[in-house]
């Protein structure tokens, strides 16, 4: 009977210590044992409560560490020092627009190879400076932002990759952050600067966006190195739009196949140098801009070159306009012909789009002479290039095929050429 | 059929004119060549690639017109129609037979021509990518096709080389010098909802906008058109883009053809 009772107290103990060691296997009991500085390895789960860390640590994944997230708020809140998540896929596929799969305040955090699939806003940064987020994947639902930052500087993002989201990068007031070698496609905006100030764009790539990257009412930002392609899915679309924004410097970038290739709104003072812009439907546009500066670009196959609305003193000079007729008399590399960029072609367009269909065509110079546009809608060019600065392949040998291929054709060719004249 | 085939194309091979047109062709290929060389490499759809398409469409379909017609207008000029009409031919094989056999002779001294200035080029160290030079110069064929066909159409049509030289390079103005202004005026004065289907009939109907359409989409310049294009785009940018050419080319040659047949049919009759 006593062996029964015992038993019988052994078992309610056991059940009632169930749910508390359950409660321990939860995330955040797991996290709240590491101790400061320590590591923790997560295992594959799915969670329905948000978790919070405030002490530096780190969280690893080991290979294919899923953490499905069912809640309805922010999934894990990060703040104080030093704290480090890697290889961990999280998927919070039930996050409402407005929260944030992750929300970081604080400093100094690392997150690495993370692949977030996000409902709402993959990661926000709220007042956090010296975070970086490197090598991760995003995918959304087009309605969150990938990387949303709120008054966060110093920040490095580099290497992610980051598809069908609203923008891939959101930054309101936000200063001295890093965009480097990230991919963005499939999103409104790839780079979207909202009264930032000092930010680095380098070596991104944004294709089949709405916008590549915007930069709004935001200062000395660097955009180098990037490209921007097939930015024209809507009607807005541009590769790279300036707008309200100053001392902005572009230089270098790939900027091809998009509506507009940059546009340049209300803004003033800005450079655009050593660009290539290539097929785009407008190459560079400016409205309401004053004093920028654009020298020294590649423009190729753009189906209208550049043009000014309600816009002064835009400098532009020694650029490549393979549109352009060109005489060089003194061998110095400059044309003596001013190159002017003529708008006609937009403005026939501008009202029936299907009329783009008359793009170079042959009868089109003597529509130009009809619809030729008045001195003051001309943007100029004082002193174009002879040659494109970049050169389009720096291998000038042509390859084995293309001289088999051409050869046997002229041979056949003249083979046939001699037949016919000797038959009888 | 064949005899026909062979007979112009050995006279027109054997024509005095034969080796001026393959030297035009031959300064024409290569200066443009010389043209496109500013560019350094010459690969995709560029402004000067624009420049040598549109000087190829300013003078080809010119030319194959006045062939092609004075193929026809010269024997209906000369007698020579009225001693076939004794023979018991078929001119189904006379309209056919004439248009492969001038075909045959103009293809070939252009592409001699074109090939020899690819050689002369690459000879000279222009890099030339194959893509470029396999579409241009399918492009320059099917020009020589099209409106070689067109040509012959206008020929069974006249009397005379004068009326055969009037209408090609009326027809030539229409179909090539004036054809954007002309189309922007007529549609202009129609509802805006029909512009855009009109626009893509239009293109169609002209085999000179046709072929340019498809060649800019092959050099990778498709979006240089824009939107309302975009559903077409595709079309040409994949391989079935050989399936529409194939059609787009039986139904033009059958069409001029079948009408222009019937006609000389008519004529022979009187």
């Amino acid at each position: 009977m006593k062996r029964l009772r015992i038993f019988l107290v052994f078992v309610a103990l056991l059940i009632i210590y169930e749910p508390s060691s359950f409660a321990e296997s939860t995330l955040q009991q797991q996290i709240d044992q590491t101790p400061i500085g320590g590591t923790l390895i997560v295992k594959s789960g799915t969670y329905e409560d948000p978790v919070s860390i405030n002490k530096p640590m780190t969280i690893k994944g080991t290979e294919n560490t899923v953490l499905s997230y069912t809640g309805e708020g922010s999934f894990i809140n990060i703040s104080g020092e030093g704290v480090q998540i890697s290889n961990i896929e999280i998927e919070a596929t039930r996050l409402p627009i407005e929260e944030s799969a992750i929300v970081l305040a604080g400093n100094y955090h690392k997150l690495n190879n993370l692949t977030i699939k996000s409902a709402g806003t993959g990661i926000k940064l709220d007042k956090a400076n010296h975070v970086s987020v490197l090598e991760s994947s995003f995918t959304g639902t087009s309605e969150g932002h990938a990387i949303n930052l709120w008054e966060s500087n110093y920040n490095t993002f580099g290497k992610n990759s980051i598809r069908n989201v609203q923008d891939g990068f959101y930054v309101e007031y936000s200063h001295h952050n890093t965009f480097k070698n990230n991919k963005i496609w499939d999103a409104h905006y790839g780079v979207h600067l909202m009264y930032s100030n000092s930010c680095l764009i380098e070596e991104n790539e944004s294709f089949n966006n709405f916008t590549g990257a915007m930069i709004m009412g935001a200062e000395d930002a660097m955009v180098r190195k990037n490209t921007f392609t097939e930015n024209n899915e809507n009607v807005n679309s541009q590769g790279l739009l300036l707008y309200d924004s100053r001392n902005v410097t572009v230089e270098t970038n790939e900027i091809h196949n998009n509506r507009i290739g940059i546009f340049i709104e209300k803004a003033n003072v800005n450079t655009v140098k050593d660009n290539r812009l290539q097929s785009n439907f407008v190459g560079i546009q400016f409205k309401e801009s004053e004093n920028n500066r654009i020298y020294q670009n590649d423009f190729l196959g753009n189906v209208n070159d550049a043009q000014a609305i309600e816009s002064e003193g835009n400098q532009l000079d020694g650029n490549y306009w393979d549109a352009s007729a060109k005489i060089d008399s003194d061998g110095d590399g400059i044309s003596n012909l001013i190159y002017r960029a003529d708008p006609y072609f937009l403005a026939l367009t501008e009202e029936v789009p299907e009329y783009q269909l008359f793009f170079q065509a042959p009868g089109m110079t003597i529509l130009q002479k009809m619809l030729k546009s008045t001195d003051e809608e001309l943007l100029t060019d004082s002193g174009p290039l002879m040659d494109p600065i970049q050169s389009n392949n720096q291998n000038n040998q042509a390859d084995l095929p293309v001289w088999i291929v051409s050869g046997l054709l002229y041979i056949g060719s003249l083979f046939l050429f001699i037949k016919g004249r000797k038959q009888r | 059929m064949w005899n026909i085939w062979s007979s112009e194309w050995r006279m027109t091979s054997r024509g005095r004119s034969y080796y001026s047109i393959a030297i035009l062709w031959i300064v024409v290929i290569s200066l443009l060549l010389a043209l496109e060389r500013t560019n350094g490499a010459i690969s995709g759809y560029t402004n000067i690639t624009g420049t040598v398409v549109n000087i190829m469409l300013y003078i080809l379909p010119l030319f194959m017109l006045i062939f092609g017609s004075f193929s026809i207008a010269n024997e209906m000029e000369n007698g020579q129609w009225r001693l076939l009409c004794t023979y018991p031919l078929d001119i189904v094989s006379y309209f056919f037979g004439k248009l492969g056999g001038q075909f045959t002779a103009q293809a070939v001294c252009f592409s001699l021509a074109y090939w020899l200035s690819m050689v002369i080029g690459l000879l000279t160290g222009i890099d030339i990518s194959l893509t470029w030079m396999l579409v241009l110069f399918l492009f320059s064929m099917l020009l020589i096709l099209f409106f070689l066909t067109l040509g012959l159409f206008i020929g069974s049509f006249v009397s005379t080389k004068w009326q055969a030289l009037t209408l090609s390079v009326a027809v030539w103005f229409l179909l090539i010098m004036i054809w954007p202004t002309a189309l922007i005026a007529i549609l202009g004065a129609l509802p805006y909802s029909m512009i855009g289907v009109l626009m893509k009939i239009a293109m169609i109907i002209n085999p000179a906008e046709f072929l340019r359409f498809f060649l800019v989409i092959r050099l990778d310049g498709g979006s240089i058109f824009g939107q309302a294009y975009d559903g077409l785009v595709p079309l040409f940018n994949e391989g079935i883009v050989w399936g529409v050419l194939f059609l787009y080319a039986f139904v033009f040659i059958a069409a001029l053809g079948f009408i222009a047949i019937w006609y000389l049919k008519r004529r022979r009759a009187q």
